[in-house]
């Protein structure tokens, strides 16, 4: 017998009886080394990663976000009761000291998207094209158009990032943002914000879409702070890193 | 007919709706990507998701590969995604 593992909470949850995870199973919660664990007991040796598992393992997720602020685990994390047990025991203080600073707070995630290219023609312009050259020449002319192309989008990238974060720095507690110059997902955005700062962040972001109207947006939130939950990757901001 | 990604493109902002598969793609990118590591107690089988994973694909890749692939579904006929809420603000 294992234990599929969805999230660590600070305190008991009162889950609702009908509440199922994955395989349909049943969910239960329990005290484990001072600390809350929301588990499904399982025969399986491996998890199948379904839509419909994977959406037991968010619902149930969600069910404990209902009165607590969970820290939750990877989708397929199985483990035995004494692994467990040595995890927590070796991990408690980090573990307490991430379930604080995310307490009362969600996750609102924000994807940029990039639509035109507007550094290929600076890039012509600065570097134009030579009809009359030689084939050594044209590569080299070609190779130095991509490495100003590159640089303008990283430049850029990391404007906007930096744009980002700084529009919404008032009402977040902690962010991960990741950006990728040569992509048109230029900017994947994590941000730990209290809940009952929902709506400033939703004004704020609001005004920097109106400020941003060359870019595209996807929102989405609230979520349980996925991505503020692992205390042995630590996530950092990093502007302007391919 | 324009799938969630034309209106990526196209509009200024996409607040994701429960029910889209643009959301689905999210709890993807959230519950597969994110979350508690235990070292080496992860173990999933991966058979039989095709579509999950090229949903994954899509997300991280490009716009233009994700338009690509919705664009091959509609031709084979698969059924078409939930449309994208647009916000009341907007």
């Amino acid at each position: 017998m294992r234990l599929y593992l969805y999230c660590l909470a600070e305190k008991l949850l009162h889950l609702e009886k009908s509440l199922t995870g994955i395989g349909g199973k049943g969910v239960e919660s329990f005290d484990l080394e001072g600390l809350v664990v929301v588990v499904s007991q399982v025969e399986e040796e491996i998890v199948a990663a379904t839509r419909e598992n994977i959406l037991a393992h968010d619902r149930v997720v969600r069910a404990a976000m209902k009165d607590s602020s969970p820290l939750p685990f990877r989708f397929g994390t199985l483990v035995t009761r004494e692994g467990l047990v040595s995890y927590l025991a070796a991990r408690r203080n980090s573990l307490v000291e991430r379930l604080a600073e995310v307490r009362n707070c969600v996750e609102m995630s924000v994807k940029i998207i990039r639509t035109s290219d507007p550094q290929m023609e600076s890039s012509n312009q600065i570097v134009p094209k030579l009809d009359s050259a030689g084939p050594g020449t044209a590569f080299l002319v070609a190779k130095r158009r991509a490495l100003l192309c590159e640089e303008i989008l990283s430049e850029e990238a990391g404007e906007i990032a930096r744009h980002l974060s700084a529009r919404v720095k008032s009402v977040i507690k902690r962010e991960q943002v990741t950006v990728q110059p040569l992509q048109k997902l230029v900017i994947v955005a994590a941000f730990l914000i209290q809940r009952d700062k929902e709506l400033e962040y939703k004004r704020e972001m609001a005004a920097f879409r109106q400020e941003r109207p060359e870019l595209h947006f996807l929102t989405s939130g609230p979520w349980p702070p996925y991505t503020f939950a692992n205390i042995d990757l630590e996530f950092e901001s990093h502007f302007g890193v391919s | 007919m324009s799938s969630p990604f034309d209106q990526v493109l196209i509009g200024s902002d996409i607040e994701l709706s429960d029910d889209s598969e643009l959301s689905l793609l999210e709890t993807l990118d959230h519950v597969l990507n994110r979350g508690l590591v235990i070292a080496g107690e992860i173990t999933i089988a991966v058979a039989d998701i095709d579509l999950i994973f090229v949903g994954l694909n899509v997300l991280v890749s490009s716009v233009e590969t994700a338009n690509e692939v919705l664009r091959e579904r509609e031709r084979r006929g698969i059924a078409a995604v939930s449309p994208v809420k647009q916000p009341a603000d907007q």
